[in-house]
């Protein structure tokens, strides 16, 4: 034959999103090569920094791993639209079907193995999570309303959303949309404005441990730094910001779900100076 | 040392070593279905390739053997230099590495056409895909 489809998908395999684009405009030869869905899944682990082989390759996506690629990296679309500044702060897998959100110092979490859901933990159980690939950013908020009297105006949100999110027709026109599941109050100055999501079910866990996220210490800023800081594990994800003196911070939980009794696409962490 | 004939698509014959020719994974499982007695024929193969098939394969093999002093800036200079040829030329190696299923070979002459894309307006990349369009598979 005077060429080879099997050549071209190696070469392909070296190309990067952009030039896979530019190469389907070349010639129609190369519209199916571009377009190959592994391709895409081998691009968008490796955006989200999943390695092949791991769980989270291995979840089967509703959409096609292009589209995925698409609403993730290329749109920009993004879950909160009245930010100022946003992080980033990358993928995890959340694989049992249970996650733990936390609003608040989460080290305590390994050192007991009992976890204790009271107003001080600021620890939220949230069931009936959408297991797969789940993404998570931090962004620093002007809050529109404030009903607090002396808060300085300035809220942490912190958003996991099941990476698939923005693809459903239900979140695009606001049929799905965040419900606060949970309030806590610490009347207490808080060094940090701190929180997390994790599988709640491999929270113990080597990978958990290896990443360092439970090491409070090792990732956050140091005093007098009041940039966000982040930290990854393949179960979880974490961020942190430095804070002044203060009287205390309320933590706000909110979960989206995928329609009536559907299960849960999205945790929203919050939280606001007293 | 145990000596494999190949026979490239010209009717050359290549006597190579045996632990060479099973870098091919194509040769490889030629060898176990068919046994040592008789030359491989490579039809898809020119002389001109096969050699530098063969080239590659033998540059990297020393370099891997204890006792080797090629350090890893050498091996690159060779990669590099290797792959420094016409379009044509690097899409019939391409074509080869394929047929003959040699990884190494396959990944670094893709990665070299990967690189050429990137750099080049569609209009010179379309040429390139007609070029290898003209490379014989």
């Amino acid at each position: 034959s005077s060429y080879n489809a099997d050549i071209w998908e190696c070469i392909a395999s070296f190309l990067d999103a952009p030039d896979l684009a530019r190469l389907a405009l070349t010639a129609r030869f190369f519209v199916p090569i571009a377009m190959d869905e592994r391709l895409w899944k081998a691009l968008s682990l490796k955006r989200l920094e999943i390695g092949i082989g791991s769980e989270a390759s291995k979840f089967r996506p509703h959409f096609s791993w292009r589209e995925l690629y698409r609403s993730s990296f290329v749109t920009g679309s993004h879950s909160y639209s009245i930010h100022e500044r946003e992080k980033h702060l990358g993928a995890f897998t959340l694989v049992s079907g249970k996650a733990l959100a936390a609003g608040r110092l989460w080290q305590r979490i390994s050192k007991s193995k009992r976890i204790k859901l009271d107003e001080s933990s600021a620890l939220c159980l949230v069931p009936n999570v959408l297991p797969g690939i789940w993404i998570a950013d931090l962004h620093m908020t002007r809050c529109p309303v404030c009903n607090l009297p002396a808060c300085p105006g300035t809220m942490q949100t912190l958003d996991f959303r099941n990476w698939e999110l923005f693809l459903h027709e239900e979140y695009q026109n606001r049929t799905w949309s965040f419900k606060e599941i949970g309030i806590r109050n610490i009347r207490e100055n808080c060094d940090v404005a701190a929180g997390a999501v994790f599988d709640y079910k491999r929270l113990i866990d080597k990978d958990t441990a290896n990443s360092g996220i439970l090491n409070f210490k090792s990732w956050t800023a140091e005093n007098g730094n009041y940039q966000p800081a982040s930290r990854v594990s393949p179960f979880g994800a974490a961020g942190c910001t430095n804070l002044q003196k203060n009287g205390g911070l309320q933590v706000k939980f909110y979960a989206m779900h995928a329609g009536v009794g559907g299960p849960v696409v999205a945790i929203r962490v919050s939280q606001q100076l007293f | 040392m145990v000596k494999v004939t190949l026979k490239s698509a010209e009717g050359d014959v290549f006597e190579v070593d045996e632990e060479l020719a099973l870098e091919s994974l194509m040769v490889k499982n030629m060898i176990e279905d068919v046994g040592l007695d008789s030359a491989i024929s490579l039809p898809n193969v020119s002389s001109t390739i096969l050699a530098k098939v063969i080239e590659y394969i033998k540059f990297h093999m020393d370099a891997q053997k204890d006792g080797s002093k090629k350090t890893s800036e050498e091996i690159k200079a060779f990669d590099d230099d290797f792959v420094n040829v016409g379009i044509p030329t690097l899409f019939e190696m391409v074509l080869a590495s394929n047929y003959l299923n040699v990884k190494s070979l396959l990944s670094l002459t893709c990665n070299t056409v990967a690189n050429m894309i990137k750099t080049k307006p569609p209009a010179e990349v379309k040429e390139m895909f007609t070029s290898a369009k003209q490379a014989k598979a």
